[in-house]
């Protein structure tokens, strides 16, 4: 197939292999929102949307711009009963942090990226604390607060593993590595 | 190949790359830094927002959700079968216990009545329910809250008291068309007035974020002490008189907790009290 030629039933095919990656992000934020019945669970739940946030902003940023990232932490902050603007400022600032950091994780081992997402996670519940704080003048318990970022850290390899997997199906992304542009030119073609 | 364009308004407004840059960050920021500021001077601002995410995301969380909980209830079913006879005998033992009551109950009922008649005491209206389940929990370190698959169609309004098992669990704050939010007794931000039944001492019942909230602004010279019973007081007009919350747990330094009667952690069907709001209370600059 000549490079640049895509048929329909082809951009069918992307779309579809896309869609499976946004059903995951979409996964993962239903996750931070939903009743699991677990007995405690809700004081220390991690957050599931940074894991997505912080993979697809090193290997895929075109699917999680900064504008999606801003978008998500509002509908969160909405629906969990948070202060309006929290989820989303951390979100913006961890996608901004984490792009711009690429080239440091890619093609990185796994214990790299695990301890990359670990201080990340560290630094989102500190800084979702601190807004909190801030905007509500009430100062929560800092020990539920960091379990949510260890509980995160334990839950990340398992998120790893269905983002690999996803991501492995998605078309290869011709852009240079960076933030990726707005007129990025899709290949067809299987990593 | 046809390359892709943009629209030209698209260009005009943002050159490419914008909404992917260091300018997109800064701005965004900046609407979030707005946002936050709003949040904290005027939090009802976001009421309508909130009511339209709840009627948009709370059909996908409600569906995602019940699998879920059909879950939950199988491990629970499974797993309490090894301790079902012990239960099934304390019950049996409960059942007797309230049977002997229950005429005490009815001679009790008639007595007062009668006498409420004699003394011309205006009786307030029964008030009706709503029973619901619960699709999200949003309960983190920072708020401990639910959402609930009922709303302004249901005839639920912001206020409502929340009510699961054996007690209170919380009230509605927010509510959408079909869906509603629940804050939760433990959050830091309810505050129940309460009375403790055998010393008629009323207090404020304030979450910590905590599965147990504490007993505040009682009176210093109140002899509290463990197993008291804690019901509302109907002090406020929010909740009614006369429901029951929990018992006194622990107390050191003078600061006691309360084991709540409803178990928060278990829950997944609740009950909205329907109370209607009340012309003689007006809303002030304290809400």
């Amino acid at each position: 197939m000549a490079l640049g030629v895509i048929t329909f039933s082809k951009k069918l095919e992307i779309l579809a292999r896309f869609c499976g990656a946004y059903a995951l992000i979409l996964g993962f934020i239903l996750a931070d929102l939903i009743a699991f019945q677990i007995p405690y669970f809700q004081n220390v739940r991690p957050c599931f949307t940074v894991m997505a946030l912080f993979y697809w902003s090193i290997y895929r940023p075109t699917l999680m711009p900064t504008w999606l990232a801003f978008i998500i932490g509002i509908l969160i902050d909405l629906l969990s009963g948070l202060p309006v603007g929290m989820n989303a400022m951390s979100y913006v600032i961890v996608q901004y942090l984490v792009s711009g950091q690429r080239k440091m994780f890619m093609g990185q081992p796994f214990i790299s990226v695990f301890f990359g997402y670990a201080l990340v996670s560290g630094v989102v519940v500190l800084l979702q604390w601190i807004i909190f704080g801030i905007v509500t003048q009430i100062w929560v318990p800092v020990l539920p607060v960091f379990g949510m970022g260890l509980l995160g850290i334990a839950f990340f390899p398992i998120a790893l593993l269905m983002m690999n997997a996803t991501h492995k199906i998605l078309p290869i992304e011709s852009s240079a590595m960076g933030r990726g542009s707005y007129n990025t030119r899709i290949k067809y073609g299987n990593r | 190949m046809k390359r892709r364009t943009r629209h030209k308004y698209f260009a005009l407004m943002a050159p490419a790359g914008f909404w992917d840059g260091r300018a997109a960050t800064i701005l965004l920021m900046l609407v979030s830094c707005a946002l936050l500021t709003m949040s904290a001077f005027k939090p009802d601002a976001f009421n309508t927002m909130r009511s339209s995410a709840y009627n948009v995301a709370g059909p996908l969380v409600s569906a995602i959700s019940y699998p879920f909980q059909q879950t939950a209830n199988f491990v629970r079913d499974v797993t309490g079968l090894s301790g079902m006879q012990a239960r099934i005998a304390s019950l049996e033992v409960e059942n007797a216990r309230l049977r002997e009551w229950y005429q005490t109950a009815l001679v009790l009922e008639e007595q007062n009545q009668s006498l409420q008649a004699l003394l011309n005491v205006k009786i307030e209206p029964a008030y009706s329910y709503v029973t619901t389940r619960i699709i999200s929990d949003s309960g983190n370190a920072f708020v401990k809250s639910l959402l609930v698959k009922v709303g302004s169609d249901d005839d639920v309004r912001s206020g409502n008291p929340v009510v699961a098992g054996d007690g209170l669990v919380g009230r509605v704050v927010n509510t959408g068309a079909s869906f509603s939010r629940v804050l939760l007794l433990n959050d830091m931000n309810s505050r129940v007035p309460v009375m403790i039944e055998e010393l008629d001492q009323h207090a404020i019942l304030a979450g910590q974020n905590d599965t147990r909230p504490v007993l505040q602004h009682s009176a210093k010279d109140a002899e509290l002490s463990v197993g008291m019973r804690v019901v509302t007081s109907g002090i406020g007009g929010y909740f009614p008189p006369g429901l029951p919350v929990g018992v006194i747990a622990e107390g050191e330094n003078g600061i006691f907790k309360v084991q709540l009667f409803s178990d928060l952690q278990k829950m997944q069907y609740v009950r909205v009290i329907q109370t209607h709001e009340d012309p003689n209370l007006v809303k002030g600059v304290l809400q």
